[in-house]
């Protein structure tokens, strides 16, 4: 195990070891994708958790990959800021193990993925190398964004060592609904009539288990304008209740947690004009699981005990154009159909990680 | 030089020809004249053939048969760029989009347009209109510029303070690649596994391929929109005032200036109600609801008096508000007015550093002797100081262009960067290593060659390169651009 202090640090060990590397932060999301090597030397990046460039007035912030996301907004809500970015565990993962993990919650909906967000990066190569891109200004278009390809990337393409983001001020009233309804379908509509005007949320998410089907949806903004969207909810789904950001938070590391059993994760991507069609055939498949459903970016997580016919979910999903990932649990085909491009992206690993050092065998490019 | 008389010259269009339609392949002396330039007209240079395919097919048919001749091959879509990324550096294949304009499918209920790479910016949104729905990305060439150049070079304008840049707005991409194949990349189905290649795409200055249909994000219109004019006597509390507006949290759609002489050019060119004798206005849009324009109007409002502007004026109605961003956006060419040629830089700086980087460039303009106007989006802290001159004046040349370089490379010092939307082209190409080191040029010339081994795409563009890139015909060099024959 090693702790590298700074990203010089970093980069030499990734020079003088020879073997699979392992960067890991809390390790909180280690358990996606294929096994690890069982050989790998771990890299604990929790030591490049420092902020090395904050500018308030600038909205922008540069960061140790290390640090826990939680952390950092806590530093920014001093100043009534913060990075709109919702996921499972996102107070307690490190930020660049949310990044490479692709993780993002339905904060997405109003906001974005985290890549919209982030200006640069500074990572390293498989043979030790400190590469930047882009910067930490909230316009640039000098260079390729090359650190948008770490997003996701299980660490492959290098070690996310130093990120720069752009900040948002935290809204000035924040308040949650949660409407309960008898399907998926009917949950979706509401949803859709709640994305649209006079409605601006700033999350949607649909929650179902085989015990209950509810539609969370949260707004963000000035006070007035929050409270006025809030009532007209109000009067057109009497059912509605209110609902808290801790029981958000709640809500997105709870099928997470081990405690409930749930030993299968997978992640669905459906163009969102899909969703309808699909769900069916997901419900018929995985009677019993647990889904988190954001209807608008059209992102499905679903948490079950046992391994559904996956086989069965990816052929429902080839007519709609999407895919189905384990993320969590056995399959021998966990990344689905190899990506149409996958030999320039198996090109790009081999220019950036020569040795196949970083998490070899993890990722669907291989 | 194409060398038109050389029997490979005459396969080539032969073999074009028969791929495409002999009316669309074009090597008249006159028609490639045409294409020697985009809208920097710093650098030129003329293309050996242009073509103008209809299809994605077509194009990748052209790129086949260019590639095996091995020649360059160079996208172009308006050709208003400004930093030469459609210029044929290297000689070799124009490929124009001018014959794929159409928009293919609007799903309003998932908010996206399918559209082919030729689209005019402004084109797709009044398409859109209807449906209460726009394109984001609105750079100031918005009204000849095409969805595909916005991608390639990452288009910014006004209104991605709020909303972003084109990148977070193109969804999925039919790309044709170096090799002449055709390659989809589809994120409408989001955080599909393998790496983001659509997100180095966009950007990439048609250094990894040709974009020959794209899906894109519309925004829904907002519910109401506001847009002031604050008038300032003095360009540091205009430019303190943007500083502000931002560190308060108050993000609007848009906080662009305008400063001295740009502001009476302007208004002369479109009559909307500009002040003639004022040092700097800031042009402020917010929307949304209706009551966070009612907060964000307060909190303007308080600020422009704690920095004391004159006065802060709003739009009526949406005629007035129209020709405000007529003004705006047709700013380049208004300040034609005061001389007949330009320079239009491109840098950024943290916000915090506004005042500080405009107070520079009045002093480069005073000690390099030339003329520069700022009008830019102050709010994202993306300058574009224009420099104004007459290329006939002895040396101006060489003092515009130390001047850009002394402003470029004080942005970069203040944290900033060489370019928030124009991109890196030709123009850049040698400031990179301002930036970047030979490690972070490494990295981008692995990645590029991964998409193109041979290099044919837009050579010469992005990356600083050890080899002689052609004989480019750059204003830089000194006269030659003279040579080539007066422009206005």
């Amino acid at each position: 195990m090693a702790k590298p202090q700074t990203i010089a640090e970093l980069a030499s060990m990734v020079r003088d070891t020879t073997g699979p590397l392992l960067p890991r932060g809390a390790g909180l999301h280690q358990v996606i994708g294929n096994p690890t090597h069982p050989e790998s030397t771990v890299i604990d990046m929790r030591a490049l958790n420092g902020i090395s460039d904050y500018i308030p007035s600038d909205l922008t912030i540069t960061v140790g990959a290390g640090m826990v996301l939680g952390d950092l907004q806590d530093s920014l809500a001093v100043n009534r800021q913060w990075l709109p970015w919702d996921a499972p565990q996102h107070r307690h993962a490190t930020i660049g193990g949310l990044l490479a993990s692709g993780l993002s919650g339905p904060l997405r909906h109003g906001a974005g993925a985290p890549r919209d967000w982030l200006l640069g990066m500074h990572f390293v190569t498989g043979d030790g190398r400190i590469i930047k891109s882009g910067g930490k200004v909230v316009k640039n278009v000098a260079g390729y964004d090359m650190h948008k390809l770490h997003i996701g990337a299980l660490g492959t393409l290098g070690i996310i060592a130093e990120v720069s983001f752009k900040l948002a001020p935290l809204p000035e009233a924040d308040e949650s609904l949660t409407i309960t309804s008898m399907s998926i379908a009917h949950a979706h509509q509401i949803a859709y009539v709640l994305r649209n005007a006079p409605f601006n949320p700033a999350a949607l998410l649909i929650e179902a288990t085989p015990h209950h089907i509810r539609l969370w949806v949260r707004w963000q903004g000035a006070a007035a304008a929050v409270t006025r969207q809030v009532n007209i909810a109000h009067a057109r789904q009497p059912i509605a209740k209110p609902t808290t950001a801790g029981s958000w938070e709640h809500l997105l590391n709870t099928p997470f947690s081990k405690s409930h059993g749930h030993a299968v994760q997978l992640r669905i991507g459906c163009a969102p004009q899909s969703l309808l069609a699909l769900y069916p055939a997901v419900q018929e498949i995985a009677p019993n699981a647990t889904f988190h459903i954001m209807p608008t970016v059209g992102l499905i997580r679903l948490y079950a005990a046992q391994m559904p016919d996956v086989a069965a979910l990816r052929a429902a999903l080839l007519s709609l154009g999407g895919y189905v990932v384990v993320e969590i649990g056995e399959d021998p085909l966990r990344w689905g159909p190899a990506p149409a491009n996958i030999a320039v992206m198996r090109q790009l690993k081999h220019a950036w990680d020569p040795a196949n050092k970083l998490n070899p065998g993890r990722y669907v490019i291989e | 030089m194409p060398n038109q008389l050389a029997p490979e010259y005459h396969q080539l269009v032969t073999d074009l020809s028969v791929a495409i339609g002999t009316r669309y392949v074009l090597w008249r002396p006159e028609e490639l004249m045409m294409y020697e330039y985009d809208g920097s007209a710093l650098d030129m240079a003329r293309p050996d053939i242009v073509v103008v395919p209809a299809t994605t097919a077509e194009v990748a048919a052209c790129v086949r048969i260019a590639a095996t001749a091995g020649m360059p091959i160079v996208a172009r879509g308006g050709g208003t760029g400004l930093s030469g990324g459609s210029v044929p550096a290297a000689g070799g294949v124009v490929i124009s989009t001018g014959r794929m304009s159409k928009v293919l499918q609007v799903d309003d209920v998932a908010r996206t347009a399918r559209v082919q790479p030729g689209l005019i910016n402004t084109d797709l949104s009044e398409f859109t209109a209807p449906w209460n729905l726009h394109f984001a990305p609105d750079p100031s060439s918005q009204k000849a510029s095409t969805i595909g150049g916005n991608a390639a070079e990452n288009s910014g304008g006004p209104h991605c303070l709020k909303y972003g840049i084109t990148t977070s707005h193109i969804l999925a991409a039919t790309v044709v690649l170096a090799d002449g194949s055709i390659t989809h990349i589809d994120n409408t189905a989001p955080d599909a596994p393998g790496y983001d290649l659509l997100g180095v795409i966009v950007g990439s200055e048609g250094t990894l391929g040709i974009v020959t249909e794209l899906t894109v994000r519309l925004m829904p219109n907002p519910e109401g929109v506001k847009t002031f004019l604050a008038i300032f006597d003095d360009l540091d509390s205009a430019s303190d005032t943007v500083s502000a507006i931002i560190a308060q949290g108050v993000i609007p759609a848009a906080l662009e200036m305008l400063e001295g002489q740009g502001i009476a050019l302007v208004e002369q060119s479109v009559h909307a109600g500009y002040p003639l004798d004022a040092q700097a206005v800031l042009l402020i849009e917010i929307d949304g609801m209706h009551e966070e324009i009612a907060a964000q109007t307060a909190q303007i409002e308080h600020i422009c008096t704690h920095f004391e502007a004159r006065e802060l004026r709003v739009a009526q109605d949406e005629e007035q508000r129209k020709k405000l961003w007529a003004g705006r956006k047709g700013a380049l060419a208004a300040c034609a007015r005061l001389a007949p040629h330009y320079h239009i830089q491109d840098g950024v700086v943290p916000r915090s550093k506004l005042t500080e980087i405009l107070r520079l460039t009045r002093d480069v303009a005073k000690r390099q002797r030339v003329h520069i106007v700022n009008i830019f989006h102050a709010g994202d802290g993306n300058l574009h100081p224009l420099l104004l001159f007459d290329i006939r004046e002895e040396s101006i040349i060489e003092r515009a262009v130390a001047a850009s370089e002394e402003i470029l490379l004080a942005c970069v010092k203040a944290g900033g960067t060489i370019s928030g939307e124009h991109g890196i082209g030709i123009e850049k190409r040698d400031y990179m290593k301002w930036l970047f080191s030979e490690d972070d040029l490494w990295a981008m010339r692995q990645m590029r060659a991964c998409f193109d081994s041979h290099g044919v795409m837009n050579p010469c563009k992005l990356i600083p390169t050890g080899a002689s890139c052609g004989d480019i015909k750059s204003a830089r060099a000194g006269a030659k651009a003279l040579a080539a024959g007066a422009w206005i």
